[in-house]
């Protein structure tokens, strides 16, 4: 019995915000189901998504794990009542840029302000992804200035070849639980 | 990728169009398959209307007339019209629709109905008989089958306990061995956003109370922080929809803190399971966990109740993810390889004598990249430890934790209480750390089974003189008995007595045994204390 009254799980509400076609769902399923899709599906209104992080920090020598519940939004420009109720209770935001789209990094679009409104305290993460298609390697800067208003981590991802999606997502299972 | 940003863009939104072509389409197929419900639902009202009393024949014509009204909107013309025009938009186009049909909702009006004609005819049993007779005949199916279908009485298959704003899931209860789907929390979210998408489509800001596809529903009962969703088949009675709003009660006075300052700790809510488990006992089933047989597998069911939530759920889109689970998962790349004897035998051997559960009983099945769990956890606390010492074992990326917990009936819950010995901290009266949820878990479970009276024995380990140690035994069951005082047990429902060391647990010659033996037993029968070292 005194193992089991030891593990600690936390169970955390994440949001993944971003215009149309930035790869929300594709950054989702490929942390989730570990595959990645070519073809583009838009997303109508919003997919729900589980994943267990085991064993994060054992520093305190219990187990620790996160479950995070992944809201996966569609991109909606302009939010009703009820889609805004789709933010209640997160735990913090993951905004997508498309790296090729310099357009997706308008802030207004995505609501995020709304969304820190309805969420005051959470975390966000920004991620420009893509990185794949990015011939002479990425070009941080509009990540880098938007991420440090925030006073945000960031992190260049590519759904496609899967590069620094699992490090995304840990550093933000890590991120929530502190 | 040699294509330039505005060809990309323009493929983008071509693919994108494509895409919404085959929801528009799915949509309107999903609109043609409601409104072949509904009208069915007329003709069911029309067969009915002459053998029902006059009371309710005017119930069910009111009914019927918003059942038109809801409908109206839904088939009118002016809404193809209108999806063809707003292929970008239909999710903003369907928005002011669907909020009217689902408030006027057929499930709703029509669960109002079912529960209308149940109550009379509990009060009029010959009354049944003939309208049985009537319905048998109009509907071409044997009497007796339908006697049948309406002896089913109410069954609780599955209690969620859903933190309101979140979604996330705070517990869950099933009365089913394997009746767990791999992702309960993904449920929990999705009953989620239909009930707020339901509430503030409700301009009148009603809550969505039940959702009901053929014989399942799933009743919501809504509380400040969380609500509970009670999966079951069968029609609701006044006592069950009373029971229920009792468990709700219940579970925010006791939780209130934790639920107000939630922080995703879902441990805390492990108590809680008590009284969901006594919800579904009581009104379970003959279903014991295991003992199976059941008309359909719930899971499924659950799953197209949801999607019976119909235009609402196409508007969220959740019905991809629910229809995805009727389908194979797609492949994966590299199976997982995962020894599963290898498995088993370390599993045992790091857990050996920490864990009360049957670890030899827990099958590893691999699906892809996926490792799941089945079998038999004895608390949800074990079930969390031996996912995560089965996620630290296997190299798997995934892991399903289906483990089941069983719902305890009461004599399980007494053999829990004995189980639940609270240690104390040498030569005091005090608590030993971390040993408070104990004495929570004590006063849930007399609360919930209605236990009578407890006896509290308290035990001193070996060291120190006997009369003093008689008197530190009885301190220790006084300050547990004040415990229970303070938290609503009455005093004379409570019956203290210290043993001092007469009667060891642990060996009194090692600083271990000495700890188990500084201790309060619980007990519901006087014979019992000081002998109830059941063995575990
Ligand atoms: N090359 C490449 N393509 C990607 C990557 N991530 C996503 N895509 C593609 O981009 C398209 C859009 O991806 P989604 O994941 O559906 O985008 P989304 O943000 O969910 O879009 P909405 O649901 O419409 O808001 C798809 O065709 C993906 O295959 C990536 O890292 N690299
Ligand atoms: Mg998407």
């Amino acid at each position: 019995m005194s193992a089991a009254s030891e593990a600690i799980i936390y169970s955390k509400k994440i949001c993944m915000l971003g215009t149309f076609g930035v790869g929300k769902t594709s950054l989702v399923r490929r942390f989730v189901h570990r595959l990645f899709d070519d073809t583009y599906l838009s997303t109508i209104g919003v997919q729900i998504y589980k994943k267990e992080i085991a064993d994060l920090n054992s520093a305190k020598g219990r187990p620790l794990g996160v479950n995070l519940v992944i809201w996966d939004l569609a991109n909606i420009e302009s939010l009703t009542p009820a889609t805004r109720t789709h933010f209640n209770g997160a735990s913090a935001a993951i905004v997508v840029f498309d790296l090729t789209r310099p357009e997706t990094f308008d802030l207004k679009q995505i609501h995020l302000r709304t969304f820190l409104e309805v969420n005051p305290g959470a975390q966000v993460i920004f991620v420009g992804n893509k990185t794949d298609l990015m011939a002479e390697g990425p070009d941080e800067k509009a990540l880098v200035a938007i991420a440090g208003e925030y006073d945000a981590h960031h992190f260049l991802t590519s759904a496609k070849d899967g590069s620094n999606v699992d490090e995304m997502f840990q550093a933000l299972a890590a991120n929530v639980i502190s | 990728m040699a294509e330039t940003k505005s060809e990309n863009l323009h493929r983008l939104r071509r693919l994108m169009l494509a895409a919404d072509e085959a929801r528009v389409a799915e949509l309107e197929r999903a609109l043609v398959r409601l409104s072949d419900r509904i009208s069915d639902t007329d003709d069911w009202l029309e067969m009915l209307d002459p053998v029902i009393a006059d009371a309710l024949a005017n119930k069910i014509s009111e009914s019927k007339e918003e059942m038109a009204e809801a409908l109206a909107p839904v088939m009118g013309p002016a809404l193809k019209h209108q999806i063809e025009e707003a292929k970008d938009d239909i999710a903003d186009a369907l928005y002011p629709v669907i909020g009217r049909t689902i408030r006027r909702s057929i499930a709703e009006s029509m669960k109002q109905l079912v529960k209308t004609v149940n109550d009379k005819v509990d009060k009029a049993l010959s009354f049944q008989s003939l309208f049985r007779k009537m319905k048998s005949k109009v509907a071409g199916v044997s009497a007796g089958e339908l006697a049948l279908a309406e002896s089913l009485p109410l069954t609780v298959h599955e209690v969620f306990l859903i933190h309101k704003q979140s979604g996330i899931l705070l517990n869950h209860v099933s009365s089913q061995a394997n009746g767990e789907s791999s992702d309960q929390e993904i449920i929990g979210g999705m009953l989620t956003a239909i009930r707020d998408f339901a509430k503030t489509a409700f301009q009148s800001g009603q809550e969505l109370s039940n959702i009901r596809y053929e014989d399942l529903q799933i009743y919501l009962e809504d509380g400040r922080h969380a609500y509970l969703a009670v999966v079951c088949t069968g029609v609701a009675n006044d006592e069950f929809l009373a029971r229920l709003k009792l468990t709700e009660r219940r579970v925010h006075s006791q939780f209130y803190r934790s639920l107000r300052n939630f922080d995703g700790d879902v441990a805390a809510f492990q108590a809680s399971r008590i009284g969901m488990a006594k919800l579904l006992h009581d009104f379970g089933t003959d279903n014991e966990p295991g003992s199976g047989a059941r008309r359909v597998p719930i899971w499924p069911a659950v799953v197209l109740l949801l999607l019976a939530a119909g235009a609402a759920f196409y508007y969220t889109g959740l019905a991809d993810k629910t229809i995805a689970w009727f389908r194979a998962r797609p492949a994966q790349p590299a199976p997982l390889a995962v020894d599963a004897a290898v498995l088993a035998a370390e599993l045992t051997e790091r857990l050996q004598g920490k864990v009360t559960s049957d670890l030899a009983g827990i099958r590893f099945v691999v699906d892809g990249q996926t490792l799941a769990l089945e079998g038999q956890a004895s608390s949800a606390e074990e079930r969390i430890v031996i996912g995560h010492t089965v996620a630290n074992l296997s190299p798997a990326r995934i892991i399903l934790n289906n483990l089941n917990v069983a719902a305890f009936p009461l004599h399980q819950a007494e053999a829990r209480l004995r189980s639940l010995r609270v240690q104390f901290a040498a030569d005091s009266g005090d608590l030993a750390p971390g040993e408070m949820h104990k004495l929570r878990e004590v006063v849930t479970i007399m609360k919930t089974y209605d236990i009578p009276t407890i006896y509290l024995t308290g035990h001193t380990d070996g060291s120190g003189n006997e009369a003093l140690n008689l008197q530190l035994s009885r301190n220790r069951a006084e300050k547990v008995r004040q415990h229970f005082i303070e938290n609503g047990i009455a005093a004379d429902q409570i019956v203290i007595a210290g043993l001092g060391a007469s009667e060891p647990l642990g060996n009194n010659a090692t600083p271990e045994g000495q700890q188990l033996n500084r201790r309060v037993e619980f007990s519901l029968n006087t014979k019992d204390t000081g002998d109830n070292r059941d063995n575990e």
